[in-house]
């Protein structure tokens, strides 16, 4: 498992989680999917609900069904035999292709991303789709994945002012990040192009259609989606 | 199948459950119930199994029309409701007792200040909403879940399952409308779960970044008392009192119900039901299940101090409600 030895803290009364790293990066990644798989093998009595993020993983638990301390030993235990048994490299999931229409109305931010990496936007279209991407974390809302792996030259910080509309569908970096937000809502970050994939169909198992530790591609289409054929 | 049609909405009023749970790694939060006691405590009155969809009434509650006659039961915080029956006979109808809806009648639910925030409506048989994701709430955030995904509407017609057993059939706790006299109901024999009373402070434990927030912000969260403002809703709970300094946080962390944020503003926030599964403030404290309820109830305007408990008394706390509940429930089944 991790170099650094796993710490695990409550969060509430209801609540534990299990530290595996203290950065971002795809390795921390593997790590954290890894341990979210075997705790949700484990099925742990009490346990109602998993979730990873960058580096860490929530264990939610019924109080009533399970104590703390017996919980928390439980988990060391079962995280203990995983050691050794994550590989550093290489891939935990598939790599999931999304399509994305780049600049224009779709991504009205590519230009001002440009400019400030002080390359074409062909450019940063080149880099954005040869890299790969791996899903940190999902959250912020449903579907949400928070993707590691964005190449260095295209790092941005956020914008100053948020949008205080960003369709769904949008593809946006931010840091060293890129997000997709599933649902039209406000953001803070860099709309580059746009995604007719659904990002979360909650009639869908499961409904998001990334996952922690998934890899990702993006490969450049055609735009205007703007017609949101496909988007929820 | 029978239904309840609206006829006034209310201020916010939505079908929840007791939370929708095992989605959060694809970014679903719980939902769910606001005051899942009051919640659990109608859903028993009625006969349902206590997880049973019901409506969530915020503030000001709606008037629902009864097609067919049901057993309903209010909890929590809305008083003065009234039943007015087809041929416009009026009964008002207590909080916290089963009540025989007649067909044709309408329900008006009263408001719910002062007494708290929130109350819920049960039907006999529950709401029939669909299952998603393993809940029959509605996740306003995200507009899916419960009746459409949004607050009830004027016109909108809600199924209701089909009971499967009697309130108590003990007339000293129930009302059947119509009636002639307003009767005098007896206390139930164990008492109602209760929150216990507004006033003593909520029950906290410490959250993971408290040791890095200035020692004068952790004095002033624990000795100050902070107001709930009017922009507080089922996503959060937001304060207003001593500002805090919050710790620089470079990662966006796990977050549950409860938790107490500090965003760069200073004034914290309790996350409520339909809270993000993430967050990227640093987290204070977080509040004890057993007072997650009341902060449900907590309208804008009123004013919270926190203290301070350990894991091992939060635990016990809420066993011993936990008790206390399992005894109300055998109580209405010696009354059944």
């Amino acid at each position: 498992m991790a170099a650094s030895p796993l710490t695990i803290e409550p969060l509430g009364d209801a609540c534990l989680v299990v530290r595996l790293g203290t950065g971002i990066d795809a390795s921390t990644s593997r790590t954290v999917a890894a341990a979210t798989a075997s705790l949700a093998a484990a099925a742990l009595p009490g346990v109602v609900d998993i979730a990873p993020t960058f580096n860490t993983v929530a264990v939610v638990f019924d109080p009533l069904r399970a104590d703390a301390s017996d919980l928390s030993g439980a988990i060391q235990a079962r995280l203990r035999s995983l050691e050794g048994a994550v590989p550093t490299t290489g891939a935990t999931g598939p790599i999931v292709e999304i399509p994305v229409a780049y600049g224009g109305d779709d991504g009205p931010d590519l230009a001002a991303v440009a400019a400030h990496a002080r390359l074409d936007p062909e450019e940063i279209v080149r880099l954005h789709t040869t890299a790969e991407h791996v899903v940190g974390m999902i959250g912020f809302a449903p579907g949400f994945p928070y993707l590691l792996g964005l190449p260095a030259a295209l790092a941005i910080p956020r914008r100053a002012t948020p949008r205080t509309r960003v369709p769904a569908g949008s593809v946006a970096i931010a840091e060293r990040q890129t997000g997709i937000y599933p649902w039209t809502s406000p953001g803070g970050w860099h709309v580059i192009g746009r995604t007719p994939r659904a990002m979360f169909d909650a009639d869908r198992d499961p409904p998001a259609l990334l996952r922690a530790g998934d890899l990702v591609r993006f490969v450049p289409v055609a735009g205007p989606t703007s017609a949101g054929k496909g988007i929820r | 199948m029978s239904m309840i049609e609206v006829v006034a909405p209310g201020m916010l009023t939505t079908i929840q459950d007791l939370g929708r749970l095992g989605s959060r790694s694809s970014g679903v939060g719980p939902g769910g119930a606001m005051d899942a006691l009051s919640h659990r405590v109608a859903n028993l009155l009625v006969g349902n199994p206590d997880d049973a969809a019901a409506l969530e009434i915020t503030l000001l509650g709606p008037r629902l029309a009864f097609p067919a006659g049901a057993w309903v039961a209010i909890t929590a915080a809305a008083r003065g409701a009234v039943v007015v029956t087809a041929d416009g006979q009026s009964t008002p109808v207590p909080a916290g007792h089963p009540i025989w809806v007649p067909d044709g009648a309408t329900l008006a639910c009263g408001p719910c200040a002062p007494h708290g925030c929130r109350s819920t409506l049960a039907v006999a048989g529950g709401l029939d909403a669909p299952l998603i994701l393993g809940g029959r709430g509605t996740d306003l955030r995200s507009g899916f879940g419960g009746w459409q995904g949004r607050a009830l509407l004027g016109g909108d017609r809600i199924p209701v399952g089909a009971p499967s057993r009697k309130p108590p059939a003990d007339r000293r706790h129930v009302i059947v409308v119509p009636q002639t006299a307003p009767p005098e109901l007896t206390p139930w024999p164990a008492g109602s779960p209760a929150h216990g009373a507004a006033s003593p402070p909520i029950r906290v434990l410490r959250g993971p970044e408290f040791g890095a927030f200035p020692t004068a912000s952790r004095e002033a969260f624990f000795t100050d008392a902070f107001t709930v403002t009017p922009d507080s809703d089922r996503s959060g709970c937001r304060l207003s009192g001593q500002t805090l300094v919050p710790p620089t946080m470079t990662l966006s962390e796990v977050v549950v119900a409860g938790t107490i944020q500090a965003p760069p503003s200073g004034q914290p926030i309790v996350l409520a039901a339909d809270h993000p599964v993430t967050g990227g403030y640093p987290r204070i404290a977080v509040v004890a299940t057993i007072d997650l309820p009341r902060i449900g109830q907590a309208p804008p305007g009123a004013s919270l101090r926190f203290v301070e408990i350990g894991l091992d008394e939060a635990q016990r706390l809420l066993r011993e409600r936990e008790r206390t509940l399992r005894i109300f429930t055998l109580g209405l089944e010696h009354l059944r």
